[in-house]
């Protein structure tokens, strides 16, 4: 028998790969997850959008025209295209994320991911369909 | 089954980033003796998780339950966890709610 | 705990990802292209209005801007520690982002109050 072979225990603090600020643009998985987070973003601007809209349409009917003639602008179009494309984005995601974190159980056997999932659609689109019937109708 | 391979642990960003995190294999064996009527280790466990280097570190990538060989989905179990784990932690608020 | 809040933090993340997810995209498309750009008809002013005066359109309007706010700090926190790796500024960036959600829900409740 040769001589034992020696080898370098781990510890966690001995040695670590640094980790590079851009580890998400190394695989394609992360970089779509990076992008789902950022889906926040344009849900905070759509946020802030609709409190701007809330407060125009509150101070009369010229304000309110104004931002409305202001959101056809090219470059509104284009921020609304690209925010509504990452609105989506995040419904689809979190639908489909959702029955992972819900174990629901009904008689003991468990509800499969498609049908939480589904319910999840068809709510969204019972109620984005009541909005836009409450608006159309006004 | 998990088989303790730790792949679920190279695929973790987070444990690239933050080495203390507990990580995916054992949250989820945790969840499993949560689950387990038999065991009534869960105050213990929740202080742990719900502590620094816990649940609440996971940003459901996701990438632990894809590298899974045993489709064991460590991932489904921390969102659970951080639900059931959210749900109690309410009710420790609650002037009747136990421990 | 170690963080006692941080389960009321994820909760809100939740309840404004579930808001966001179910109404904003047909919000954005109503009031960001269809309306502006005429594919179908915007409400009157008076008509919207009116809808707006209305005490559950100002619970449902402040429902759909604060809980998504507090979604995108929750989720924008840990995209800043892990996406750019500034966990060890987690004071300034906790700040920052719950800070911003909490006057912008301030602000909208201040502005949904005063509508009249």
């Amino acid at each position: 028998m040769s001589a034992p072979s020696s080898y370098t225990l781990h510890h966690p603090k001995w040695f670590r790969h640094r980790v590079s600020v851009f580890w998400w643009l190394q695989k394609r998985s992360y970089t779509v997850f990076v992008l789902r987070e950022l889906t926040s973003v344009f849900v905070a601007l759509f946020a802030a959008f609709t409190l701007w809209q809330i407060r125009s349409a509150a101070a009369g009917e010229e304000a309110y025209a104004g931002l409305m003639a202001r959101l056809g602008t090219p470059a509104f179009v284009v921020l609304n295209v690209v925010a509504l494309a990452f609105l989506l984005f995040h419904s689809i995601t979190w639908f489909n994320l959702a029955p992972k974190a819900m174990a629901v159980r009904i008689g003991g056997k468990r509800v499969p991911d498609l049908v939480i999932a589904g319910s999840n659609y068809v709510a969204w689109l019972v109620l984005s369909a009541a909005v836009a019937f409450i608006l159309l109708a006004l | 089954m998990c088989i303790n391979c730790l792949l679920c642990y190279s695929a973790c960003p987070i444990i690239g980033l933050e080495p203390s995190f507990i990580g995916p294999a054992a949250i989820a064996l945790a969840r499993r003796y949560d689950q387990d009527n038999r065991d009534q280790g869960a105050g213990e466990r929740l202080d742990i998780l719900s502590g620094h280097d816990g649940i609440w570190q996971c940003t459901f990538v996701g990438e632990c339950s894809e590298a899974c060989p045993k489709s064991v989905d460590p991932a489904g179990a921390i969102q659970q966890y951080k639900l059931t784990g959210a749900f109690d932690w309410f009710r420790t608020l609650l002037p009747w709610g136990e421990r | 705990m170690a963080r006692p809040v941080t389960p009321l933090l994820w909760l809100l993340f939740s309840a404004g990802g579930t808001v966001a997810a179910l109404l904003f995209p047909i919000h954005a498309f109503l009031f960001g292209l269809a309306f502006p750009l005429g594919w179908l008809e915007p409400p009157a002013h008076d008509a919207l209005l009116g809808l707006l005066r209305q005490p559950l359109t100002r619970l449902y309007l402040l429902a759909f801007i604060c809980l998504p706010l507090f979604h995108w700090a929750h989720r924008f926190r840990y995209t800043l520690y892990d996406g750019l790796q500034l966990k060890h500024l987690f004071g300034l960036v906790a700040a920052l982002c719950y800070g911003t959600a909490l006057v912008l829900s301030a602000v909208a409740a201040y502005v949904l109050w005063g509508v009249s």
